[in-house]
């Protein structure tokens, strides 16, 4: 768990969440807001099937890394990228504080 | 036919008892204890008992005494109102669309739905006392009420949903609007309005129960899933949630339905429609409690637990 690089954990993230919304990862790039991912998602059709697609991704890092991400709460015009970054922040933040016990 | 609806209702004892919202509706249903007939008979009690008559009611209210705050709150809840009728437009459409959907393979679910589909119009006329009260004061006192383009664009159908979460979030919704009404009949002095909010109040929290029943109709059905009753009251009472509608930072911006907590004025003077946060809060944990049967005592509690019913889910 202390190797864990961010690129590493973001990438674990974005693929997960690429997976749970039925996208291609290049299909989310930066400046993709999360309303794009359900418009051009084929499997979600709105808001709350999106912060499904977000647990779902928290579980898979829950049994990746051990630390339990909390679920942001963002409107649609947020970016992937904020996403990502709030995931990343929260198991950075989670695996210190478990290594300094 | 008369005399058959009054057989079949002779059980649930039509003329001498209070009526209620039907309790166990799926299990009446499906062990053939009750009918369709039994349920809407029972519906319509309801209704009629609760009856009573807007120009009455505003007639009782001393216009010029109202306060600013009284006239902040009529007008915002005047144009949240008018989402009613697209909300009860909706749920008549996608209950017959699902009571088709299961007839001849799960008929009690059908029953279900069509005891909801029929429901909904005693809901949509209920609800239109209140637009229709909030909306004349508006007027009257010229309160900048809603132009004719308002009242088109808060016209607009809601998108269907799976119907579990849309009957959850209906209850919400009259939760969030019971407290509310409730909390400001006891800030305003002026008696006429308060009798009002008092009355709309209580019938949100009918309709609050309507929406309960069937929803738990759904989940004893064992056809849909405990999982998106979860997810919906997470969605309102999670950190920045429906529940503090206008108050959030930022608020999502739709171009298929509107969310009347999502165009409230900001609040004046300590009042806006979203007063009592804590009691809100309180009623969605029974809520969930009511429609699943897991006892739930916050915000962070439904979304573990919510989490926890997916990671099932994932690993089955």
């Amino acid at each position: 768990m202390q190797n864990c690089s961010v690129s590493e954990i973001a990438t674990f993230v974005h693929e997960h969440f690429a997976q749970e919304v039925g996208l291609d990862r290049s299909e989310l790039a930066s400046g993709v807001t999360l309303a794009d991912v359900v418009r051009n998602s084929p499997r979600i059709t709105n808001s709350v099937d999106l912060m499904e697609c977000f647990a779902k991704t928290s579980n898979a890092v829950r049994k990746r890394y051990g630390v339990r991400v909390r679920l942001p709460t963002y409107p649609v015009n947020t970016t992937i990228q904020k996403l990502v970054d709030s995931f990343i922040e929260q198991v950075q933040a989670q695996i210190t504080q478990q290594d300094s016990v | 036919m008369m005399q058959q609806t009054q057989i079949a209702a002779v059980g649930r004892k039509t003329t001498n008892s209070e009526p209620t919202v039907w309790p166990n509706l799926y299990a009446s249903l499906a062990q053939e204890q009750a009918t369709l007939l039994d349920v809407i008979w029972e519906q319509h009690r309801y209704h009629e008992h609760r009856r009573w008559d807007v120009q009455a009611l505003v007639g009782a209210i001393d216009l010029s005494a109202l306060t600013p705050a009284d006239r902040f709150f009529v007008a915002n809840a005047g144009r949240a109102e008018l989402t009613t009728k697209p909300g009860a437009d909706r749920v008549t459409r996608l209950a017959d669309k699902e009571c088709r959907r299961w007839l001849g393979t799960h008929d009690s679910l059908a029953k279900i739905m069509q005891a909801c589909g029929t429901w909904s119009r005693y809901w949509n006329e209920e609800e239109a006392h209140h637009e229709t009260a909030f909306n004349f004061i508006a007027a009257a006192l010229a309160l900048n009420p809603p132009d004719d383009l308002t009242v088109i664009e808060y016209r607009k159908i809601f998108p269907d949903d799976d119907m579990l979460r849309t009957l959850t979030l209906l209850a919400c919704s009259e939760i969030n609007a019971a407290v509310t009404y409730n909390e400001y009949a006891h800030r305003t002095a002026e008696p006429g309005l308060k009798a009002l909010l008092l009355q709309v109040g209580a019938d949100e929290v009918q309709h609050m129960r309507y929406f309960i029943s069937f929803a738990k109709a759904l989940v004893d059905s064992q056809m849909y899933e405990p999982k998106s009753v979860l997810a919906i009251a997470h969605l309102f009472v999670r950190p920045g949630g429906e529940i503090y509608g206008a108050t959030r930072d930022t608020k999502a911006s739709r171009d298929t339905h509107v969310n009347w907590w999502d165009h409230l004025d900001e609040a004046q003077g300590g009042v806006s429609l979203l007063m009592g946060v804590k009691k809100k809060l309180a009623m969605t944990y029974k809520m969930v409690q009511q429609i699943t049967g897991i006892v739930v005592s916050s915000p962070e509690d439904i979304e573990d637990k919510w989490m926890d019913l997916i990671a099932q889910e994932q690993s089955a």
